[in-house]
């Protein structure tokens, strides 16, 4: 008789031989799994996300890019500036297509632009700071031919910031003869291509199911050559650890979104490669002023103490976000690494006792989003303040019920999340400092004065440098404005983020950068031995 | 039939005995808070010092454990305090009122006994917004109606007993009759339903935790120590099972003990 | 006839109650319905022509008429999430749960009929406790729990199941959409691959949510027979020199299948909402994954849709079961 007791392990070994091999992708489809739940049109002059972005991206071609911070031509082969600085003439590349197959011209691109105004969504604001306005929008953007669009400008703006404007998401060509086709009640055919694709770009839509996910297919008539991915499959998976795994047996080729701690773990693998790229956006602390101890300076200086940025960043964080504390992440030009704050218990008890709060007396509420990490910061945060007598309670919350308070300015302290719309400092600039009006009745309800920050010398001076036409002038206007609001300002920024992503090692050509789309995926392919 | 019902019985009062236990002693008893993070040591596994090793914040799983056992007694006794007296109150009166009363409380009792309950907590607990009070009170405002049911039909066996009539006599007023008379009559059979009850409420609450909606953290719960645990269920196995474990021993628990106390107590099923 | 009317104006009334609910749930929830609509950096005149068009100054009253008035013409909103009207969403992800509630239905009849037979028939004896074992602990493992754990064990660590999902992501879009269910749209459709894949991915998850009604099935089916065998037809059929098989599945199993496919079919109802904390876990995209994530992204209309549309379900298979009990249990009649 063999051992009865050696059975059990004998059949686990006979499985494990037998288990199939697994299933991996195919040679020429690219599967990418993170968080796509978040799309609600693919409208570019809708699109409001960093999914829909870079949807956008590869389904649609802008007239200018921007590569390596610097613009570059894309459907527009080049352009001209006025001497006033406020005419912009834009020259369309001939023979691209549609990929309904009818070639793009400057009335398709012109059509584009006065649409995303005049449809106003959500992010039509990035034209709209242009001083483009719905009344006089086809008065400034004209096609006077098929190749040439004209852009008047009503006050002269740097010319980084317009071309960095247009080349957003929501400066999207698209086919104009297509979706005019379907137009209803003067929406523009929104309602149409809220579910359908109808651009130039080196992919369409295959298909897409909102809250799984979509897939995208390649345009074989794209003016730069067809893809290599012949079909590209995005996939939401919310789970870090099933993305982990997923992309560790080969059911994906790229996996985003993963932990930190993920990531650790699937470095040691051969199969697959951890890599990371600079984001934009960043975490911050923000402070209500309107709650009587956060207005006091020392308060704020104090929390700014309280705050284990290396330790948090280390030990919760790991890749997926570094310390930074300036409000102009690295990848802007002009961005300040240095990071004058740290963990000092000891100041910001003097800070406090300062400000008359001795140990015990001060109790704040901490809004939060319910998700990692950022409830796992809000206790590291509890712990740290609670150590010089503040007791932090926490209100977790979605994103929505946060954003909700954050934005009817009830919270006391919030910590957020923010993302430059596009990659000029101005989209930082005025979400942080500027503030024109900080009554309840303010139509303007950005960071400024959702925390009550009246800043008036800040807000004259952001205006000026969007002004600024001299490139080193402006550069030094920003770097004045990073400075003053390291000082002193009712946010304490913590972190930037960074891309973090597990990619199969055939994969090659997948790149994110600092920007919310510059994801290109007609460049990606895969080196397989036997296909 | 006896023996068996006996074993299961005190199978089901050992765990609810260490359940309690835990709940009511285990954080007095704790050698670690169970909310002092230590980002130093965290994830760490099973040792002398953490006994059923660590979360993503250095926290002690088993000293977690113990306060969430209290947080899932919290929520049982508030469920049970707030559903069964609901529905007894509502079903006595039906009974004892008869009539128009009795077709329109035991047709609000139908429609609601018709309604799928988990999926209705959930939608009350996300409208309400998470917290350990409103997690309560959706899972209670959906569990009242089984019992509103058992009180009326032994309201209605008991309605026309001579003791009754007798109190009438002497002049009680129904709120006297139903809260003096009748609500001590249906506490056995109602205790029974409860104990069977207990299971599906640690369970529910802990799926509420799990989806985010029971006790705000850092307070420990073990749904939400296994939603947060699952992201570390690949190296860290520890974080989400012993919680996992810790809802299946207390909900097995309360089941046996359910079961045991209906075959002992239920007249119905004690034949055979 | 009188009865069967009766029947019908309290399901209408039960009905009524649900929507009643859903919308004083949908009353209480905190978060502003116009934030998705607009985003985060519009301004407040955007917002408040949002609020108009939501009409979400209406008083109490006024907006449950409205309300009533949408949902029974099919309105029940559009969704933040996905932007789509809710009943098409709703349309589109049922048929997923409907597919894994029926195969975690199915499971739960092959594992759980064998067992409470086991039960009844070995009554007392070693069976017997098997059989209330896995009743037992049916009742007392939290199903995401469980899910987990078999994720773990047996994608991760053994290889034996595909991995979260309900096709292999790269045969996903390859199947033309008729019934929903994707096993039937890729039987109609002939396509050998799709049809393994989904077979393969819906194993695990239906097994996990089915012991749930291995559990309920077995219990009942033990309980049923354990009474049948006491009555008069089975003494009469033991009597006849019938073996004790023969007299366990032919008559008893025969004369309790009325009061067990009334609760198989409540079964599937239970499991179509315990669904809900299954599909997270598998990512299976039915409804129970489309009310978590509504939940996350706070999407009262998602949410109460869903809530609705499976109280629909409940509410008529309730009934329907009802109905059935007294068509077949002649004690009722």
């Amino acid at each position: 008789m063999v051992k009865l007791s050696r059975l059990p392990h004998l059949a686990l070994f006979l499985a494990l031989a037998a288990a199939p091999a697994r299933a991996i992708t195919p040679a020429d489809i690219l599967v990418i799994g993170g968080r796509y739940d978040d799309l609600v049109s693919l409208d570019p002059a809708e699109i409001y996300e960093t999914s829909g972005a870079e949807y956008a991206a590869n389904v649609y071609d802008r007239l200018v890019t921007i590569v390596n911070g610097r613009p570059e031509g894309a459907l527009a082969e080049r352009w001209e500036v006025s001497p006033d600085g406020r005419r912009f003439a834009f020259f369309i590349r001939p023979g691209a297509t549609f990929q309904s197959g009818t070639p793009v011209s400057a009335k398709d691109a012109a059509w584009s632009l006065v649409r995303a105004v005049k449809l106003d969504k959500g992010a039509a604001f990035l034209l709209k700071q242009l001083g483009l306005t719905a009344n006089d929008a086809e008065r400034r953007i004209q096609a006077p031919d098929e190749r040439r669009l004209i852009l008047d400008l009503p006050e002269a703006l740097a010319e980084d910031f317009v071309l960095k404007a247009l080349a957003s998401w929501v400066g999207s060509v698209i086919d104009s003869a297509l979706v005019r086709k379907f137009e209803q009640k003067g929406d523009f055919g929104n309602e149409w291509l809220k579910t359908r694709s109808a651009g130039s770009g080196a992919y369409k839509l295959s298909f897409w199911r909102p809250g799984e996910g979509l897939a995208l297919d390649a345009f074989p008539r794209h003016w730069r050559g067809m893809a290599s991915m012949k079909r590209v499959v995005f996939k939401h998976l919310a789970e870090p650890s099933v993305l982990r795994l997923m992309v560790a047996k080969g059911d994906l080729d790229v996996a985003r979104g993963l932990s930190a701690d993920d990531l650790a773990a699937l470095g040691r693998l051969t199969g697959v490669r951890v890599r990371t790229a600079p984001q934009a956006g960043l975490f911050y602390l923000a402070m209500n002023q309107r709650h009587p101890a956060l207005s006091k300076a020392p308060v704020r200086q104090a929390i700014r103490r309280l705050i284990d940025y290396e330790g948090i960043a280390g030990r919760l964080l790991k890749d997926t976000k570094i310390p930074h504390q300036s409000i102009l992440g690295e990848g802007f030009p002009g961005a300040r690494l240095e990071r004058p704050y740290r963990l000092d218990i000891e100041a910001a008890r003097k800070l406090l006792a300062e400000a008359g709060i001795k140990p015990g007396q001060l109790t704040l509420a901490l809004d939060v989003r319910n998700v990692a990490p950022s409830l796992d910061i809000a206790q590291a945060l509890q712990a740290d303040f609670a150590r010089a007598g503040i007791r932090l309670d926490l209100r977790p919350g979605d994103g929505k019920q946060v954003l909700t308070r954050y934005r009817a300015r009830v919270h006391q302290l919030v910590l957020a999340q923010w993302s430059p719309d596009f990659l000029d400092p101005h989209s930082n600039a005025q979400g942080f400092a500027w503030n024109p009006d900080n009554s309840d009745q303010s139509p303007f309800r950005l960071l400024a004065w959702r925390n009550a920050w009246e800043a008036p010398d800040l807000t004259r001076l952001v205006q000026r440098a969007l002004r600024e036409r001299d490139p080193n002038r402006r550069g030094d206007l920003y770097d004045e404005l990073q400075r003053r609001l390291l000082e002193d300002s009712p946010y304490a920024v913590m972190f930037q983020d960074r891309h973090v992503w597990a990619e199969r090692v055939d994969v090659e050509g997948f790149a994110l950068g600092p920007g919310v789309d510059q994801l290109r995926l007609d460049q990606v392919s895969k080196r397989r031995a036997n296909p | 039939m006896t023996r068996r019902a006996d074993v299961t019985l005190i199978l089901g009062l050992i765990l609810v005995g260490l359940f309690l236990a835990a709940a009511l002693l285990g954080p007095l008893l704790a050698a670690q808070a169970p909310l002092a993070a230590d980002l130093g040591n965290r994830l760490a596994p099973p040792s002398a010092d953490h006994w059923l090793g660590t979360d993503e914040l250095g926290r002690d799983i088993l000293a977690r454990l113990a306060h969430g056992a209290l947080t899932t007694l919290l929520m049982v006794v508030l469920v049970s305090a707030i559903a069964a007296p609901l529905g007894l109150v509502i079903g006595a009166t039906a009974g004892l009122g008869g009539g128009w009363l009795d077709a329109l409380l035991m047709r609000l009792t139908d429609i609601a006994l018709a309604l799928p309950r988990l999926v209705l907590a959930l939608a009350l607990a996300a409208a309400l917004g998470a917290g350990l009070m409103n997690a309560a009170l959706a899972l209670a405002l959906t569990a009242w109606p089984a019992y509103a049911r058992l009180a009326r039909a032994e309201t209605r066996a008991a309605a026309g007993a001579d003791f009754l009539a007798a109190a009438r006599l002497a002049g009680a007023g129904p709120v006297r009759l139903i809260f003096v008379h009748i609500l001590p009559l249906l506490l056995s059979t109602a205790l029974v339903r409860l104990s069977l009850d207990l299971a599906g409420i640690v369970l529910a609450a802990a799926g509420l935790g799990f989806l985010g909606l029971g006790a705000a953290p850092p307070a420990p719960e073990w749904g939400a120590m296994i939603a947060s645990g699952r992201k570390y269920l690949l190296d860290q196995w520890w974080v989400a099972t012993f919680p996992g474990l810790a809802i299946l021993l207390a909900g097995l628990g309360f089941t046996l003990l359910g079961d045991g106390l209906r075959d002992r107590l239920d007249p119905r099923t004690r034949r055979a | 006839m009188r009865r069967a009317l009766g029947g019908l104006a309290g399901l209408i009334l039960t009905l009524f109650g649900l929507l009643l609910v859903t919308f004083l749930i949908g009353q209480a929830t905190p978060i502003d319905p116009t934030l998705t609509l607009v985003g985060d950096r519009a301004n407040a005149e955007t917002v408040q022509a949002a609020r108009r068009a939501l009409g979400l100054d209406d008083p109490l009253p006024l907006r449950f008429a409205t309300y009533l008035g949408r949902v029974l013409t099919g309105d029940l909103g559009t969704s933040t999430l996905t932007a789509r009207p809710v009943l098409s969403d709703l349309v589109r992800v049922f048929p997923a749960t409907v597919e894994l509630a029926t195969a975690a239905t199915l499971i739960g009849l092959a594992l759980g009929l064998p067992l409470g037979l086991a039960g009844a028939y070995w009554h007392g004896r070693w069976p017997d406790h098997l059989a209330r074992l896995v009743g037992v602990l049916g009742h007392s493992v939290p199903v995401f729990w469980l899910g987990l754990m078999a994720l773990l064990l047996f994608y991760a660590r053994l290889d034996w199941a595909p991995g979260p999902g309900r096709i292999a992501f790269a045969l996903e879009g390859t199947v033309p959409t008729i019934t929903g269910l994707l096993l039937v749209d890729a039987l109609l459709a002939g396509n050998g691959p799709a049809l393994q894949s989904a077979l393969a991915q819906l194993v695990l998850p239906a097994s996990v949510l089915g012991l749930f009604s291995v559990a309920q099935i077995a219990r009942l089916t033990r309980a049923y027979l354990i009474e049948a065998l006491g009555q008069d037809f089975v003494l009469a059929a033991r009597a006849r020199g019938l073996s004790e098989t023969r007299v366990l599945l032919f008559h008893a199993l025969a004369a309790v299948r009325g009061p067990l496919v009334v609760a198989l079919a409540l079964v599937w109802g239970g499991l179509l909402e315990g669904s809900v904390l299954t599909e997270t876990v598998f990512a299976w995209p039915g409804l129970g994954a489309y009310m978590t994530q509504a939940l996350m992204s706070a999407d009262p209309n998602a949410i109460l849709g869903g809530a609705l549309l499976v109280g629909l379900v409940f509410v008529l298979v309730n009934a329907g079961a009802d109905a059935l009990q007294r068509r077949l249990d002649p004690r009722t009649a």
